[in-house]
């Protein structure tokens, strides 16, 4: 499977659109999943709020609530307010592949 | 008989009431405690006075880089501008760097020179603000919520770039950016503790990043990209969720859609509003936390 190929580097682009609660996942820049989210988890009202931070590498979750945390080292990361067009996603993902290497 | 009187006037004539005194007292108390609301509440004449004097600094700093534009117009000489030349992303410009603002889809390039806090300004000393100049027009505009992008940091697209976290390029700078802050355990760690070079590294532990204020328009939608090594193989990668804060409560507001993202338990990015909110202590998820890694 893709990612059980031994290889530790990442790079995942996510595209949420507001629209159609369509989001797509890619993987370097392979389009890896696209699903169309129940409006129940993909709420606008919350995601758009600027009071309400984003957090990377870690989630509260679960039935019974944990936290959970990434083990990862994080090389770059970015978010744009508009979906990025699958060309796009391929000159960032050109321009930046080489940063892994360091 | 008639001294006995002339007393009685008198007493009358020289002393007052205890009910005057009293009366006289409430009204210099408020009398005290109006002035005091003026000199020294919010609006009060003290922080008037400290606006006054900043906006008085603002604008010293604003006509010191007037004159440097001034110069730089006489002089022609590249020698006298201040700060770093911007350039526009092009093919022309393979070392490009450009200022974006935040919030509003506009950046500085060709023609601009950024001007960072701290940068020495002849005459006046160093700059308590971050600017932008355009040498040819005139125009000097004062910063506030923006970011820095260039062509070494592996960014091609900077449109509606609203973000653009760099560890590589971090390494002069005091912070993440503004809004941003790398917590472990219960507070912000300091830049020693995570950054490690060019990449920031998260514990499996009880680091997380947190991103305040980033725009999102709910007309259309957004992207996040995020690249990485992981450190444990076979644990997941959290990649973006979406908390609210309350102290040292955290309220649910990440109901997660994992089937869409989550991709062989590797990666999952939660959002979303939790139908059922629940409340539990930091304490108490922390030690389930340390819990479940023990096991």
């Amino acid at each position: 499977m893709l990612f059980n190929d031994g290889n530790d580097d990442f790079y995942i682009t996510v595209t949420i659109n507001l629209g159609t609660n369509m989001i797509n996942v890619y993987y370097s820049t392979e389009l890896i999943g696209e699903n169309q989210c129940n409006k129940d988890y993909l709420d606008k009202k919350t995601i758009c709020d600027k009071n309400i931070p984003f957090t990377i590498g870690m989630y509260v979750g679960g039935t019974d609530p944990i936290t959970w945390y990434s083990s990862l080292k994080l090389y770059g990361c970015r978010f744009y307010d508009k979906i990025l067009s699958d060309n796009e996603i391929k000159l960032n993902y050109n321009a930046s592949k080489d940063l892994l290497n360091n | 008989m008639k001294k006995v009187v002339k007393n009685n006037i008198l007493n009358k004539e020289c002393g007052i009431t205890l009910v005057a005194l009293v009366v006289t007292i409430i009204i210099l108390l408020i009398l005290a405690g109006v002035t005091l609301n003026i000199a020294l509440s919010e609006n009060g004449i003290f922080e008037k006075a400290k606006e006054a004097v900043e906006k008085y600094k603002d604008s010293s700093e604003t006509e010191a880089l007037g004159m440097s534009v001034m110069k730089y117009t006489i002089s022609r000489d590249e020698k006298d501008k201040i700060g770093e030349i911007l350039k526009d992303n092009s093919v022309d410009n393979p070392d490009w760097t450009v200022i974006k603002l935040k919030n509003e889809n506009k950046q500085y390039g060709t023609n601009y020179t950024y001007v960072k806090e701290g940068t020495e300004i002849e005459g006046y000393g160093k700059a308590k603000h971050n600017w932008v100049i355009n040498y040819e027009t005139g125009e000097i505009i004062q910063l506030d919520d923006y970011i820095k992008v260039s062509s070494g940091e592996g960014v091609a697209v900077t449109d509606n770039l609203e973000l653009n976290i760099n560890p590589k390029s971090m390494s002069n700078l005091d912070a993440l950016g503004s809004g941003i802050t790398f917590i472990s355990g219960s507070g912000e760690a300091s830049k020693e503790e995570y950054l490690k070079g060019s990449y920031i590294e998260f514990d499996g532990v009880d680091d997380y990043l947190k991103i305040d204020n980033v725009h999102i328009d709910d007309n259309g939608g957004f992207t996040f990209e995020i690249f990485g090594k992981r450190i444990e193989k076979n644990k997941e990668i959290i990649l973006l969720s979406k908390t609210k804060f309350e102290g040292k409560q955290i309220e649910l507001q990440n109901t997660n859609f994992r089937n869409a993202i989550n991709l062989n338990n590797f990666y999952s990015c939660c959002m979303g509003n939790h139908k059922a909110r629940r409340f539990i202590s930091k304490t108490k998820r922390d030690s389930r936390t340390l819990d479940r890694l023990q096991n």
